[in-house]
């Protein structure tokens, strides 16, 4: 048990005299969930819909493809694009790799199919009679698919919660594609990585604290916005 | 699933994992730390491995940790054979008195590692002369800055030639190990001062070269010392004194040519 005192000391002393190095660190966690999120729900709200309403060649395998995506291995994703950046490879010559704008693009592939997910199964979710009035209305495709996603919208908040969540608490894609670089690609989660792994526990316990406070906000916060919680 | 085959699949599961951690009550675990460049470049688990095959009662656990770290974790009592690389933090644990037994084990060397079209022409020149000139032209150069024996002999270089590069534009630090801080440096297009067999190991996928500077200063010893007060021991000291043995140095030799087709570790 002292032990444990003695590392909580330790993250509470961390944090006390935290300075622009953590303050960056979380700027740039942020920035990354961010932007990913707010990506994976663009691309993922009307992939969503399409799929929930829409009869299209290709359906069948696009739901696999959001099912195999919301499961997908985060470190996975991470080598693919790697190899995908790496200088000698596919894309290299753009210069992407050990980036942010990387890691953004790890995390959109993440995010996208549980923001498409749950926005399918939440428009369908909303049952027969609105789907008949729906379909009443006889309004275009896109038009139709607007007024199912405004009626989900408590859907389209829970998957941006689930989406950032998802993001936020990732750290294999990260650290594969970003490299944990100080100052330049090192996010929450990599840093809790590092500083366990150099068995700094204060430092990672006192990173962990900040993740959990931010991942408490945005969840609440989202719930809020979307008119239920839990 | 029934919950009868739910259990049967958690018992499954439970004795895999019994399996794995392989826990056999007469063997004797000795931790050992070593440097994350020496884990990296793979020639320690050779090593441990010929002789776990000797001493079939002993289990040799290899952790990799910088080497200000490895020290550390000795210190606190949580490493039973340290193998580091940095002399002056070594020789003030044995001052202390920290150190049952200490024996240099055997060598390799750093080199400086850049992209081909600039390595060219720092051929030769001292690893001093060569650092100045990368400050000078402002060329990207990726470190550990991680508190390692690596770390340690790039510093010294640096204040040898009088730049302080933190904070610098053209200065990256990774603050992790060989493997990872190479990477960068071959994805930048940068240079790196990175121990000879990790820079092997990469080969080609690096994309960099060995700017052959002057081998002068560069050479990298490695220090294998049983932890004073270990609960283990004899079999920690044992360990040691195996590695600086006739029969540790073969294995050693062994170990190089399997891996590199040369000796890079010198004994």
């Amino acid at each position: 048990m002292e032990f444990l005192w003695e590392v909580l000391a330790d993250a509470v002393e961390v944090l006390s005299r935290a300075g622009p190095e953590l303050w960056m660190v979380v700027a740039l966690t942020l920035a990354v969930s961010a932007a990913s999120t707010g990506i994976g729900v663009l691309l993922g709200v009307p992939l969503g819909a399409a799929l929930a309403l829409g009869r299209f060649r290709g359906r069948g395998v696009l739901r696999l493809a959001v099912s195999v995506g919301m499961g997908f291995p985060p470190v996975l994703a991470g080598l693919l694009l790697l190899l995908v950046f790496w200088r000698s490879g596919p894309l290299g010559g753009l210069g992407l790799i050990f980036t942010p704008a990387a890691m953004v693009i790890a995390q959109v592939v993440l995010a996208t199919p549980v923001a498409a997910g749950v926005v399918s199964g939440s428009i369908r979710g909303l049952g027969m009679v609105p789907m008949e009035q729906l379909a009443a209305l006889r309004l275009g495709r896109v038009a139709r698919g607007m007024v199912a996603v405004r009626e989900a919208r408590a859907g389209v908040a829970t998957a941006v919660a689930a989406s950032f969540g998802r993001v936020v608490a990732e750290v294999g894609a990260v650290l594969v594609v970003g490299g944990n670089i100080v100052g330049e690609t090192r996010v929450l989660t990599t840093l809790i990585v590092e500083e366990s792994r150099q068995a700094r526990f204060g430092a990672a316990v006192a990173a962990g604290a900040v993740l959990l406070v931010i991942a408490l906000f945005v969840n609440v916060a989202v719930g809020r916005l979307g008119g239920d919680g839990p | 699933m029934g919950s009868r085959s739910w259990l049967t699949a958690v018992l499954a599961a439970g004795l895999a994992a019994g399996a794995l951690a392989g826990c056999s009550p007469d063997e004797t675990r000795v931790t050992v730390v070593a440097g994350t460049t020496l884990v990296d470049g793979r020639l320690l688990e050779e090593v441990t491995a010929e002789y776990e095959a000797q001493r079939p009662d002993v289990r040799l656990s290899v952790v990799g940790a910088p080497t200000a770290r490895a020290l550390a974790l000795a210190e606190a009592g949580s490493a039973d054979v340290t193998i580091t690389h940095d002399p002056s933090l070594e020789e003030r644990f044995i001052s202390e008195g920290r150190a049952e037994l200490a024996e240099e084990v055997f060598s390799s060397r750093f080199i400086l590692a850049g992209p081909r079209r600039v390595s060219g022409a720092l051929r030769g020149l001292s690893a001093v002369e060569a650092f100045g000139r990368i400050a000078e032209q402002g060329h990207v150069f990726v470190s550990r800055a991680d508190g390692s024996g690596t770390h340690q002999v790039e510093r010294d270089i640096w204040d040898r030639a009088g730049v302080d590069p933190t904070g610098m534009q053209w200065y990256v630090e990774t603050r992790q190990g060989m493997g990872l801080t190479l990477q960068v440096a071959s994805q930048r297009e940068a240079f790196v001062l990175v121990e000879l067999s990790v820079f092997l190991s990469a080969g080609e996928t690096t994309g960099l070269v060995d700017a052959a500077l002057d081998p002068a200063g560069l050479d990298n010893p490695y220090r294998a010392m049983a932890v004073k007060g270990s609960p283990v021991a004899d079999e920690s000291r044992a360990f040691v004194e195996w590695l600086a043995s006739r029969s540790g140095r073969e294995a050693v030799r062994r170990a190089n040519l399997e891996l590199y087709g040369a000796q890079i570790f010198e004994p």
